[in-house]
């Protein structure tokens, strides 16, 4: 060998074994380098002569050798002390650790208050009987059309179609108050009747006042990207009492980021019984329908025909405001749609082949290995859903678009390896008792001429089959394969 | 039944080296063809079962060899009992791995 060559070969195999002692029991870790130096001493020396490569090939692989017999010890140390026995590759141990799993996530969904607020307010869909009215003749859709005269004299006719009208126009306002630090000028108020957001059923809860001096006050709902923008998210100023382009307002509620669908963006909300009788604004109307009103719905779009004194007749087109709310579960729904798509490029997908006296095999053993595969993917789906809402919902994200990336990127990486890991998993157990098989072995070398079976083989810590893997697959032996030893 | 133990074959091909003479672990891997990570955590489970003792050799044979002490494996008693229920279930353990002392004229024609 090259005078240079030796040394350093020395050297790594002096770090290859004191690294790897560094695993070995403390206890164990002078005998056992000991042996390895000891047996290391004659493989040197039975290797001198062979040519340069395959000694320094041999003393390496050799050497690589000892990580497996330091993880065995340390493996071995760890189950004397353990106090209660391992069921080697239990199945029931594995679907305990899933049921373990899924309750911790579900219990911390109920538990996180963002959590619990978003599967509470997701499922409901809003706005299902109910139309937005704008002009006919308005060619700029989404922009107020209607005044607060029209939705006055409907409200007053007897309608067939609607049960209930709100109204509600955009001002730009200044507000003023001791919750905040100066006047904080253009705040985007949309001035509505009071019935707007129950009409919407927005999931909003009304402080009541705290005095009867402020029982007359106009109610003001503060959006939430303005609650946490303007007052920095303080609950105090709930019931607090600001000025509205001069005008005294108590401030009552939030609205949670995305529940307006409307038209026209507002950082607020003042419900005003004045809102119907204002003049020169034009605004938005939103009208309830009737069951009859309901039935004529055929179209997104309808015609609405509004008659006045002296059969004058007004034009209107109602927009149906109804459709489900896209919540948690929906994005759920994709994530997993994606991590299906995605499992076959990452997981392995071929079944080992059973041989030899399959039918020593019971039927009900044959029954119980794809139960017990159902059972996983029973147990791995929700915790895929959960721990997606922990992380997207517990969190105090302020933006709604992020915590839905979130749940999506969580929920998909989640679904795609716990399929993945049920699926190898299901690749490991044993078809007759189901535990997983151990104590890996390589057996055979490589062959040149590809006739020499090499690979790993593993065995059903039962004692009831064998598996074998091949170390390159062949046309003969591509798969892996379940030898059974015998019958169950 | 412990005789009935039910060994891997890689385990039971080791014991059955262990029996024809080849007690130290190198010459196990030599003779059975394993490489040192599948061999040496065997040597160390069937210890830990009490299927095999380890032991240390005279420290004089090692300094009239001048080389570091080596560490040898023997059957034990349950060890010997367990090979002879896998020489039942692998019947063809015996012509893999011949006793050393027949092993040696062999390396000498060659």
């Amino acid at each position: 060998m090259l005078p240079r060559v030796e040394p350093l070969l020395a050297l790594v195999e002096r770090g290859l074994l004191r690294a790897a002692r560094v695993v070995v029991p403390r206890a164990a870790r002078a005998e056992w380098l000991a042996e390895w130096q000891g047996e290391l001493a004659h493989v040197r020396a039975v290797t001198a002569a062979r040519s340069r490569w395959q000694a320094g090939r041999e003393r390496l692989g050799f050497c690589w050798g000892a990580w497996a017999d330091a993880r065995t010890l340390s493996a071995i140390e760890r189950s004397r002390h353990r106090r209660f026995p391992r069921a080697q590759g239990s199945p029931v141990t594995c679907l305990l650790v899933l049921a373990a799993l899924l309750a911790v996530s579900y219990g911390a969904a109920h538990l996180l208050p963002g959590v619990r607020a978003e599967r509470a307010l997701a499922p409901a869909p809003i706005g299902l009987a109910l139309v937005l009215i704008q002009d006919a003749e308005d060619q700029h859709h989404g922009e107020p059309t209607i005044a607060p005269f029209e939705v006055r004299s409907w409200r007053l006719g007897n309608q067939r179609f609607f049960d209930g009208f709100a109204y509600y126009y955009l001002a730009q306002e200044q507000m003023t108050g001791a919750a905040l630090a100066s006047a904080e000028p253009d705040w985007r108020i949309a001035h509505a009747t009071v019935n707007l957001l129950s009409l919407l059923a927005a999931p909003v809860r009304l402080r009541r006042p705290a005095s009867a001096a402020d029982a007359g006050l106009p109610v003001l709902v503060l959006s939430e990207q303005g609650w946490k923008r303007r007052f920095g998210a303080d609950a105090h100023v709930m019931g607090q009492v600001v000025s509205l382009a001069g005008r005294r307002v108590r401030i009552a509620g939030v609205v949670p980021d995305g529940q307006w669908r409307l038209p026209g963006h507002a950082d607020a909300w003042l419900l005003d019984p004045e809102a119907e009788h204002a003049r020169g604004v034009l605004g938005y109307a939103v009208a309830h329908l009737t069951e009859q009103g309901q039935a004529m719905m055929r179209a997104p779009q309808v015609a609405i025909t509004a008659y006045r004194a002296h059969s004058n007749i007004d034009s209107y087109e109602g927009i149906a405001l109804g459709r489900e709310v896209v919540g948690p579960w929906t994005f759920f729904l994709c994530a997993t749609f994606l991590a299906l798509v995605t499992l076959p490029a990452i997981a392995p997908m071929e079944r080992a082949e059973l041989s030899l006296h399959t039918e020593g095999l019971g039927w009900q053993r044959r029954l119980l290995r794809p139960l017990f595969f159902a059972a996983k993917l029973v147990l791995v789906w929700p915790i895929a859903y959960f721990v997606s809402l922990d992380a997207a919902y517990g969190s105090t994200l302020s933006s709604v678009t992020a915590q839905i990336y979130l749940q999506l990127v969580v929920g998909f990486l989640v679904c795609l390896f716990g399929l993945r890991w049920a699926l190898g998993d299901q690749h490991r157990r044993c078809p007759v008792c189901l535990r997983r098989v151990a104590h890996p072995a390589r057996v055979g070398t490589a062959s040149s001429n590809l006739l020499a079976w090499s690979g790993t083989e593993m065995i059903c810590t039962g004692g009831h089959t064998l598996l074998h893997i091949p170390g390159l697959p062949m046309s003969w032996f591509s798969a892996p394969r379940w030898l059974l030893r015998e019958a169950a | 039944m412990v005789a009935e133990r039910k060994l891997s074959h890689t385990a039971a091909l080791i014991l059955h080296a262990i029996d024809a003479g080849y007690v130290y672990g190198f010459s196990i891997m030599e003779m059975t063809g394993l490489p040192s990570g599948t061999v040496y955590p065997a040597m160390r489970r069937l210890e830990g079962d009490e299927l095999i003792r380890s032991e240390w050799e005279k420290q004089k044979i090692a300094d009239a060899e001048q080389r570091p002490p080596r560490k040898y494996y023997r059957l034990t008693p349950l060890g010997k009992t367990t090979l002879e229920a896998q020489r039942r279930r692998y019947p063809l353990l015996a012509r893999l791995i011949p006793a050393e002392e027949e092993a040696a004229p062999r390396a000498a024609a060659r």
